[in-house]
């Protein structure tokens, strides 16, 4: 398999999936799992997961059994609480005035 | 909490409340809009049954006396029979007009309501989500003007002007029609021209009224959609520029 390459414009809903997944285990979570659990594409999710620890939202640790484990870090953890505030300011926006 | 997890990252975890924040104002905007849309369906159904009873009402007194048949019971049955038939010809097709028209918006904010409420209920009780919930937030947040159309908009109830315009005028040409058209039958053809043209020009007046409301209705909600898709859009964009920005 040939060497991914970096995203230019990262999928919003991927990336948010993919924190989301790490935010909700609370724990390290097998680079296999995440992939099921993220409904994507090896290719796509090695590409989403190289992008991801480039910018420090994830990082990749070998656990004790020697399987590699993917973890959120406090950046990823602040990216996610991030766009969850805007997707909830979007669904209160009619209250601040549509019309 | 996970030893691997650095530390304090869940401590002041405010995300899943925000989360729940979002998902509970999104259940209650599609479902206010399900209960709205339900609403008015039944609604429009009532007044089909209305309109229905009140022409089968109308041909059986008018049939009643213009129909000439000295056997009263006679006269009586073909009378019911006449007006059964014309107001279940009437009232059938507008039932199931309406249904067909009503139903996928019902359906479509049911179906939301209950996703919505499912996501709430599995975080509630800490089940597993089936899939992401900010994806659905993100997916729901387009529906929100529709919802929200959905529970301003009430046909009949909230347009009463012109509402009352299309009952009068409907009302008219029917009476005229009912009334002159029986006795006309006999007449020559220029004295039936005289009673059919304002009945029918009344109806088809009501009827232009009818169309340009739905039109004008329509570009509202259209312009109400581009707006907030915009907005959505706006939000969207910032969102990704943040990512892209890390």
């Amino acid at each position: 398999m040939g060497i991914p390459t970096l995203l230019d414009r990262p999928d919003l809903y991927v990336v948010a999936r993919l924190l989301e997944r790490l935010w909700r285990e609370d724990a390290p979570m097998l680079k296999t799992r995440l992939q099921v659990d993220a409904n994507v594409n090896y290719d796509v999710f090695t590409r989403y997961l190289d992008w991801m620890c480039s910018k420090s939202l994830v990082a990749l640790q070998t656990s004790d059994d020697g399987r590699e484990r993917v973890r959120l870090t406090s950046q990823g953890f602040e990216a996610y609480r991030k766009l969850v505030q805007w997707i909830n300011e979007v669904v209160h926006a009619h209250r601040t005035g549509s019309r | 909490m996970n030893p691997d997890s650095p530390p304090g990252i869940r401590g002041t975890d405010d995300i899943g409340a925000t989360l729940d924040e979002a998902l509970v104002e999104a259940r209650r905007l599609a479902g206010d809009a399900h209960a709205a849309q339900r609403e008015r369906y039944q609604s429009a159904i009532g007044y089909v049954l209305l309109a229905a009873l009140i022409v089968w009402f109308l041909l059986f007194v008018g049939l009643g006396l213009v129909v000439k048949e000295p056997d009263l019971a006679r006269r009586m049955t073909v009378s019911f029979l006449v007006a059964t038939v014309t107001a279940i010809a009437v009232g059938a097709p507008g039932a199931w007009g309406i249904r067909r028209r009503a139903r996928p918006d019902i359906v479509a904010a049911k179906a939301w309501a209950d996703r919505l409420g499912e996501a709430m209920d599995r975080r509630r009780s800490g089940e597993r989500p089936t899939g992401s919930v900010f994806e659905l937030l993100a997916e729901a947040a387009r529906e929100v003007p529709r919802w929200l159309y959905a529970q301003r908009r009430a046909g009949l109830v909230r347009d009463p002007g012109t509402w009352g315009w299309i009952f009068l005028l409907v009302w008219l040409g029917v009476d005229i029609l009912i009334g002159f058209m029986p006795s006309s039958i006999g007449l020559d053809f220029v004295a039936t021209i005289l009673v059919g043209v304002p009945s029918f020009g009344l109806l088809a007046a009501a009827a232009v009224l009818y169309v340009r409301w739905r039109r004008r209705r329509e570009i509202r909600l259209e312009t109400e959609q581009r707006d907030w898709d915009r907005r959505y859009e706006e939000v969207r964009g910032r969102m990704e520029r943040f990512l892209e920005e890390l």
